[in-house]
């Protein structure tokens, strides 16, 4: 029995002390944990506290505004930048539809007419303007680009009269071909008292055909600025 | 001898820390309550084993007693505005202490032969003297 007794105080013992361990490593944590919490924490300590970390927003929100802006500009310039590579890219390849740097191809007409027609300069002249009053958005003669400098007049020689188109003589028959609404252009020129109209009378009969698609060739030379000088508008 | 209770006291210490008990931070107080009372009634268990009148149903009871009682008058005392925590940890310091003074006297009167062998009325009067 003593034996029994001595044993079991030893385990009882254990038994109590594996609680007080549990209990106080229990503690321990809970107690580590306090410190960090806030709200154990003295006063002047929290107030220190409090005065570091809204020093340290503040230069943080400083920090962030200054980002932001940068960011801000970055974009503005990336936006900027691709805007206007965009703009400029569509506005060159406008300009040089305009001035006839480039092959372009799109649905038209021609106007066909033949040497035994006997055309003057003057009859293909009215021809392109017209084309150009009825909205054609790009005129050839033959193989030359009409561009906003191209001038027809006619040449004397001894071989004959040429019509010339920027001094380019013109071999028949003269096609003048024209990009834009070809039903539109057809009826322009075809009107009752219209240019065809009036030609008939001098027994010149064009062949007007209607293209799903013409291709005109460039300008052979570039138009160049040398004394022309924008005026900067100041408003 | 006592190496049994110190490996208790040890595994409980790696038990707790291994399966980490979170008690919440309101309830902290409390635990330290019962942490204090169950320090209390292990020291008292190895004052009576030591004094060889060990009763395992007076440890064990006055252990999980002891903690429930305090922690809950701890909190009853906050519900009520009336500081009982602090009314436990004094008595539960002031046994623990006693506890403590009681088993080294008798570990000094087991060991040290000139030491005086205390008679059972004197340590009553410590005790006394002490919650007086």
């Amino acid at each position: 029995m003593p034996h029994r007794q001595k044993r079991k105080w030893h385990i009882t013992l254990a038994l109590a002390l594996l609680v007080l361990g549990i209990l106080i490593s229990a503690q321990i944590q809970t107690q580590n944990r306090l410190e960090l919490d806030l709200s154990a924490q003295n006063s002047s300590d929290l107030t220190i506290m409090v005065n570091n970390l809204s020093e340290k927003r503040q230069s943080l929100s400083l920090e962030v505004s200054r980002l932001e802006r940068t960011l801000n500009s970055y974009l503005d310039d990336y936006s900027d930048n691709s805007e206007l590579f965009a703009s400029v890219e569509v506005e060159s390849e406008r300009l040089s539809k305009i001035v006839g740097t480039t092959e372009v191809h799109g649905s038209g007409i021609t106007v066909e007419l033949s040497q035994d027609m006997y055309p003057l300069y003057k009859d293909v002249l009215d021809i392109v303007n017209e084309l150009w009053a009825a909205g054609a958005e790009a005129v050839a003669i033959n193989d030359y680009r009409i561009n906003e400098r191209s001038y027809i007049y006619f040449e004397d020689t001894s071989e004959g009269t040429f019509i010339t188109v920027d001094n380019n003589r013109l071999s028949f028959p003269i096609v003048i071909s024209a990009i834009g609404n070809s039903s539109t252009l057809e009826r322009s020129l075809t009107m009752p008292g219209g240019i065809i109209n009036n030609l008939n009378l001098f027994h010149m009969y064009p062949v007007l055909t209607q293209q799903e698609e013409i291709v005109l060739p460039p300008c052979e030379k570039e138009s160049t600025f040398k004394y022309a000088q924008s005026v900067k508008s100041t408003n | 001898m006592w190496i049994i209770p110190v490996l208790g006291l040890i595994c409980g210490a790696l038990l707790g820390s291994i399966i980490s008990l979170q008690i919440p931070i309101t309830y902290a107080k409390y635990l330290s309550i019962a942490v204090l009372a169950s320090m209390d009634s292990v020291l008292g268990g190895s004052r009576s084993a030591i004094e060889g009148r060990f009763s395992s149903l007076v440890l064990l009871s006055g252990l999980v007693c002891n903690a429930l009682a305090a922690a809950v008058l701890a909190y009853l005392g906050d519900r009520l505005g009336v500081d009982l925590y602090t009314a436990a940890i004094i008595v539960f310091g002031i046994r623990i202490f006693t506890n403590l003074s009681a088993i080294r006297h008798l570990l000094m009167a087991k060991y040290i032969k000139s030491y005086p062998q205390p008679s059972e009325t004197a340590k009553n009067n410590m005790v006394k003297d002490i919650l007086r």
